[in-house]
């Protein structure tokens, strides 16, 4: 059994929500305030949690104006065992033409009255079954049933483990199988215990302020009144003579006196590790009470975890409890960190972005099947980063990727005021990545802008370098006709037309309900082709060729003696910068330090604006905003800072 | 679920629930049929006078008390809302039993159970979000909503739109007046009344049989959830419980998983064929898979040896744990002719007189078999009120009907709306008002009444008066006057005679006031003073009397004639015949009834010397009047 469907009607930055849910994993994603813990609270004011976290309606979980607020949770896959608790509130859904299945509808209306109750205005709330939450009132017990265990984010694990009145290191241990109430180890506890019970009432020190408080209260009270004060742990009657409340209420008496600590010798431990040994008992505590409906709702659990120590706990989850076939049960982790969005499958990530919510499973996405496979291998920390973003641009080289947000800062429009996340994913997979932020037809389109950078990487005839050995470096094959722009050779027109590559590479390839379509630019998706070859090739031939040439001789020396022809000239510096192959990266990060040097003082923005490739510009323009005539005018909101922040490095 | 009671169990309740009752009258205690009762799970057949309502409620809380989950159920299916609140107000009184009332258990009628488990769930998955299911407002609905022509029809046939209905049986649509489907007008205007209450969520009781059933086979693991949901299931008044009822009880709980007890009196099962349905046979024509509990405590063994000849099931003589008097009363049969019928009921209170000089005894009845269509207990007491041989007598003035004052015992505005319907129908007799749709015109039924009002589109403004009356505080004088003309315009009554004017008149409360009783028109006063209430036996059907005088009377042939060599235990062979069955099962509740004396009236015709030899073999005394 698990939760399938949640739809949310005026509840806090909720207008009108209906969103599907996994029955393994489910990680919330999103940036601040996009609706992370609403959701959750959301599961928890409708089906209580076990957790001693007090649940309660506020005015503050009300949309805007509104009164009332629905929440409806649908549940699937009950077995008879779990429908027994609730055969009158069941849901017969047809699935077929005279067969049904039980589901279950959970449903919270929560009413803002006019009757004010200490200031506040009162607000009454009705739990409900069935579909149009038209069912009978769902009684307590049943709630208690479905109650989730909950991790509240931030949490003081240290206190959740020390002792105490319903610790839950002490409902751990009275639900546990040793501690059966006819066995042995339970008769020890409490007989050991009993037994230094008294051995304490008798100790002189003991007895002797017994005394001297006795008589102090004789003084102060009426003669007739008896008492027979006592100093003790636990009463003094015999384990036999305890009837069954007795024993359980000293059971439970020694449990709340015991704490757990990670080590005896050294109390005190860092909030990680106690972090992560409370959230070892809450599992054992799921696992103990397996018989029922087993909901887990962990909120931050990055909160005092080291990035190693995340992705253990996302994997112990995922692998122990959450697996996508046949999970043992259901959990909800909301989360800030790329870590462990990065450790769980691409279809258990749910986005959440200005109160909409996007699930990445299958049929939800633009997504084939072949492009979970492969996603799901090259799926890690950088490429994470994208979920958090308020836009995205996807790069196929570390040239981009170092470069483009310094051009973007330089021109005022520094990527991390714009909640841009850079990712760098290489050449091949650039179109998959790209496709994750796709919608399925039904779904709404994701707030998030999408620009994917790609290379037209066709090659200009004087690269050849059988036909111009002074600067080409490539060398024309039969099979590579195709990447060649369209010229005479031998008498046969060969080559690739770049609008025909351009429109190509714009093209995706997108999972439909039912069928696939190639579409381009779709929702907020936009790919930009450069106008040339390669990025590089395209800097080189705006205007930043002397610049390059530079970092790879050295020096401007012998840039005279290169060709005059401004394609045969710049294919002989390209081809400096291929040759260096590994030191590109190298090259990349030399030309962001002069071209900061050069253009960041005030009033400079045209003159780079001037020298950088339209398609970047394009981009730039779209994962921010849009330029103006004159960026050298543009009015600083906030200014450019003075280190540029790219994607962590991979 | 493994759920055990245990002789130590049993002997702890005794002890706590008997500490708690100050009236040692009232303690409890079990013999070891019902120890092995209360422990297992076979079926029950419980004498009369056995306590089964104490036992299910001994055995409740039992259960309760060692009751181990929360989600998991006690089901317990009674036959009326009467007797579950004959176990409520026997568990209330233990701190435990309230939580019986609550989740996960149920307690209630196999209707409510169906509606709330079953139907109600697949209603509402299919999105009626709001359902009724009431009989009533569906007959109003569709009799509102089909064209005159159809109703002219149906009139013409004799036939009622109220049987416009699914069939419970098989799901099919039932048209009045349509046993097979037509091209007519009316058919099709049937047909779209019906699908418009259906999708207006208006549903009649026996419609729900039909959409749990459906439910139960569309959705495979609904069974196994019920299964599981509710380990033990008590079945009360197994009885009564009709054929289809007990194929859907055992359809969902006669498997290995479920606890399934069910406790009745087949000998007592005279509600059998109720509304046309058959009644069940696993328990009723099922004598040998039940176990017995053979000892009452409403009467002694002289009353149980002399009626066990009467049990279709053969129970035998049933032992008692009544107190023995030292003096045995004197069990008298009276033979009469048909000169001297009317002096039973005086020599009857001579008996009485004879048998409890001290008067202590207060509930002395005389019972008959049939009630008007030819019966004959009036012909016993001419002061019988045949048309008012129904339950509740009715008043002599409609006002103290409606100011309340009289039948206040009953709480329900049902009862209350009946008993105004037939003071109505009342009236129009004694105005001799007839219904003259009908040659010769005879007087108005209460259906009739309803139906005539119907069609002459005068019900709602009728409905409209009742409510008033039953809703709003009495009326004042002048108001009464005016309602008074209202409904004698909208019911037809031409001539006010003197007698309507005096039953319909307004009297003024005097200070003097009758205490609030509800008063029984039949009741008979003999002339020693004796009172002695005469009432048909489908009434006093689970009460215990001081002493119960049974009238012979006649359906198709005389009810003790038949039985008598049953009576006499001159015939040994098990009861069979239908008429024969169902006169048996009659005359041994009403033979059950007295913890005292009982006596029977026979024409002298009907018994044979060789009948009255064994009879007073049997300590029966007979006397002829």
């Amino acid at each position: 059994m698990y939760i399938a469907e949640l739809k949310i009607e005026n509840f806090r930055l909720f207008r009108n929500i209906s969103v599907k849910f996994n029955k393994g994993l489910n990680l919330l994603v999103g940036e601040n305030n996009s609706g992370k813990t609403a959701l959750i609270d959301a599961i928890r004011i409708t089906l209580d949690t076990n957790s001693s976290e007090w649940t309660r309606i506020f005015d503050f979980d009300f949309h805007e104006n509104f009164d009332s607020f629905h929440i409806q949770i649908k549940f699937d896959g009950i077995t008879p065992d779990q429908a027994q608790a609730f055969v009158e509130h069941l849901t017969h859904e047809e699935i077929s033409d005279g067969v049904r299945k039980s589901v279950l509808y959970v449903n919270l209306v929560a009413q803002r009255t006019d009757t004010l109750r200490r200031g506040n205005r009162l607000i009454r709330t009705e739990f409900k079954s069935g579909k149009n939450a038209s069912g009978i009132q769902i009684d307590r017990n049943i709630r208690d049933y479905l109650s989730a265990t909950y991790l509240k984010p931030l949490r003081d694990a240290e206190a959740e483990l020390s002792a105490g009145r319903g610790s839950r290191l002490s409902q751990i241990l009275s639900s546990s199988k040793a501690f059966k109430r006819d066995g042995d180890q339970f008769k020890n506890l409490l007989e050991g215990l009993i037994a230094a019970s008294k051995d304490a009432e008798g100790n002189k020190g003991i007895e002797e302020n017994r005394e001297i408080i006795s008589t102090h209260f004789r003084n102060i009270t009426f003669a007739e009144d008896k008492f027979e004060l006592a100093i003790q742990l636990l009463g003094s009657k015999d384990f036999g003579d305890l009837n069954k409340v007795e024993k359980e209420r000293a059971f439970m008496d020694i449990l709340q006196r015991l704490s757990l600590t990670l080590d005896e010798s050294k109390p005190f431990q860092g909030l990680g590790y106690n972090n992560a040994l409370f959230m070892a008992t809450e599992l054992i505590l799921l696992e103990q009470e397996q018989s029922e409906f087993p909901l887990l709702l962990i909120e931050e659990p990055e909160a005092h975890l080291h990035p190693q120590l995340q992705m253990k706990l996302l994997k112990f989850i995922r692998d122990e409890y959450s697996a996508q076939e046949d999970p043992k049960l259901q959990t909800f982790l909301s989360t800030h960190s790329p870590n462990l969005a990065s450790k769980a499958p691409l279809e258990s990530i749910i986005l959440l972005k200005g109160g909409q919510i996007f699930p990445m499973r299958k049929g939800e996405t633009g997504l084939n099947k072949d492009d979970y496979v492969f996603l799901e291998k090259f799926l890690d920390v950088t490429k994470a980063n994208l979920f958090f973003a308020k836009a995205v641009l996807i790069v196929e080289g570390d040239a981009e990727n170092v470069l483009l947000p310094t051009i973007a800062a330089l021109l005022g429009r520094p990527f991390e005021d714009y909640g841009v996340s850079v990712v760098n994913v290489g050449s091949t997979a650039n179109m998959r990545y790209v496709k994750v932020f796709l919608r399925n037809e039904k779904s709404p389109e994701l707030p998030i802008k999408v620009a994917s950078v790609r290379d037209l990487d066709l090659w200009p005839h004087q690269a050849n370098e059988d036909t111009f050995p002074n600067v080409g470096f490539k060398r024309l094959k039969d099979r590579n006709h195709h990447y060649w722009l369209p010229h005479e050779h031998e008498g046969e027109r060969i080559g690739t037309d770049p609008q025909h590559k351009k429109a190509s590479l714009q093209k995706l390839a997108v999972k439909r309900t039912g069928y696939d379509e190639i579409v381009t630019s779709p929702q907020n998706i936009r790919v930009f082709v450069s106008e040339e070859w390669t990025f590089e090739y395209c800097l080189i031939r705006c205007g930043l060729a002397t610049e390059i040439y530079k970092i790879i001789t050295g020096s401007s020396d012998g840039y005279e003696d290169l060709p005059n022809d401004e394609v045969e000239r710049a294919i002989a510096i390209y081809g400096m910068v291929e040759e260096k192959a590994s030191g590109k990266t190298d090259v990349a990060y030399r030309l962001s330090e002069i071209i900061t040097g050069a253009y960041k003082p005030l009033g400079n923005r045209e003159a780079l604006r001037a020298i950088i490739p339209d398609y970047i510009l394009d981009a730039i323009e779209y994962v921010t905003k849009p330029f103006s005539e004159n960026l050298d005018a543009e009015i600083e909101v906030v200014d450019a800072r003075d280190e540029v922040v790219a994607a962590a490095p991979e | 679920m493994n759920i055990e009671i245990t002789d130590a169990d049993i002997d702890q309740f005794l002890v706590s629930y008997n500490s708690n009752e100050e009236d040692a009258g009232k303690h409890l205690q079990f013999d070891e049929a019902r120890y092995e009762i209360l422990k297992g799970w076979a079926d029950v057949q419980a004498c009369p006078g056995s306590g089964k309502t104490t036992l299910i409620a001994a055995k409740l809380m039992l259960l309760a008390k060692k009751w181990p989950s929360k989600t998991q159920g006690i089901c317990v299916i009674t036959h009326t809302n009467v007797a579950c609140g004959e176990i409520r107000e026997k568990l209330l009184r233990v701190a435990i039993g309230s939580s019986l009332f609550e989740y996960p258990h149920f307690i209630g009628t196999i209707q409510e159970f169906v509606n709330k488990f079953l139907a109600l769930p697949l209603l509402r998955s299919d999105g009626l979000s709001s359902i009724r299911v009431d009989d009533e407002i569906c007959e109003k609905f569709m009799f509102n909503s089909a064209r005159q022509g159809t109703l002219n029809y149906l009139e013409r046939k004799r036939e009622s739109i109220a049987n416009l209905k699914i069939n419970h049986s098989d799901g099919e649509f039932n048209f009045p007046a349509f046993p097979t489907p037509s091209e007519s007008d009316s058919y099709k205007d049937l047909a779209r009344v019906l699908n418009k209450r259906i999708t207006q969520g208006l549903f009649l009781y026996s419609e729900m049989y039909h959409f749990g059933k459906v439910c139960l086979s569309q959705n495979p693991d609904l069974l196994n959830s019920i299964r599981l949901r509710f380990p033990v299931v008590l079945v009360d008044e197994m009885q009564d419980t009709q054929q289809f009822q007990d194929d859907l009880i055992r359809r969902m709980f006669s498997c290995e998983e479920v606890h399934l007890q069910r406790l009745g009196d087949p000998d007592q099962a005279i509600f059998e064929g109720m509304g046309g349905e058959s009644a069940n046979e696993t328990f009723n024509s099922n004598p040998d898979g039940l176990e017995v509990i053979r000892s009452t405590h409403r009467y002694g063994g002289d009353i149980a040896s002399k009626i066990q000849g009467l049990s279709v099931s053969q129970i035998g003589e049933v032992d008692s744990f009544a107190v023995v008097n030292n003096e045995p009363f004197r069990h008298t049969i009276f033979t009469f002719s048909e000169n001297s019928k009317e002096n039973l009921l005086e020599r009857f209170s001579l008996l009485i007189a004879e048998s409890d000089p001290e008067q202590k005894w207060k509930c002395i009845k005389s019972v008959g078999g049939v009630e008007g269509n030819g019966g004959y207990i009036s012909q016993y007491w001419s002061g019988y009120n045949r048309k008012n041989s129904v339950k509740r007598p009715r008043p002599e003035k409609l006002i103290s009907l409606v100011r309340r004052e009289w039948g206040i015992l009953d709480t329900h505005s049902s009862a209350q709306y009946s008993l105004l319907i037939q003071a109505i129908v009342d009236a129009l007799r004694i105005s001799n008002t007839k219904d003259l749709r009908v040659d010769p015109p005879i007087f108005f039924s209460a259906t009739a009444l309803i139906s005539w009002l119907k069609v002459n589109q005068k019900i709602f403004e009728f409905r409209k008066l009742i409510t008033n009356w039953l809703l709003l505080p009495a009326p004042r004088r002048a108001e009464w006057e005016n309602q008074i003309d209202r409904l004698c315009t909208l019911v037809g009554i031409e001539d006010r005679t003197e007698d309507l004017n005096e039953y319909l008149c307004y009297d003024a409360l005097g200070g003097d006031e009758e205490p609030l009783r509800s008063p029984s028109t039949n009741l008979f006063e003999a002339r020693n003073g004796r009172e002695i209430e005469v009432a048909t036996i489908h009434s006093v059907k689970g009460e215990t009397h001081d002493a119960t005088l049974i009238l012979e009377t006649r359906f198709h042939q005389f009810d003790l004639q038949v039985l008598a060599n049953h009576l006499s235990l001159q015939d040994g062979e098990a009861i069979a015949g239908a008429r024969k069955l169902a006169f048996a099962r009659r005359l041994y509740v009403a033979a059950s009834r007295a913890r005292y004396l009982l006596c029977i009236a026979i024409h002298e015709d009907h018994l044979s010397d060789i009948q009255r030899v064994a009879l007073e073999q049997n300590g029966w005394e007979i006397q002829g009047v």
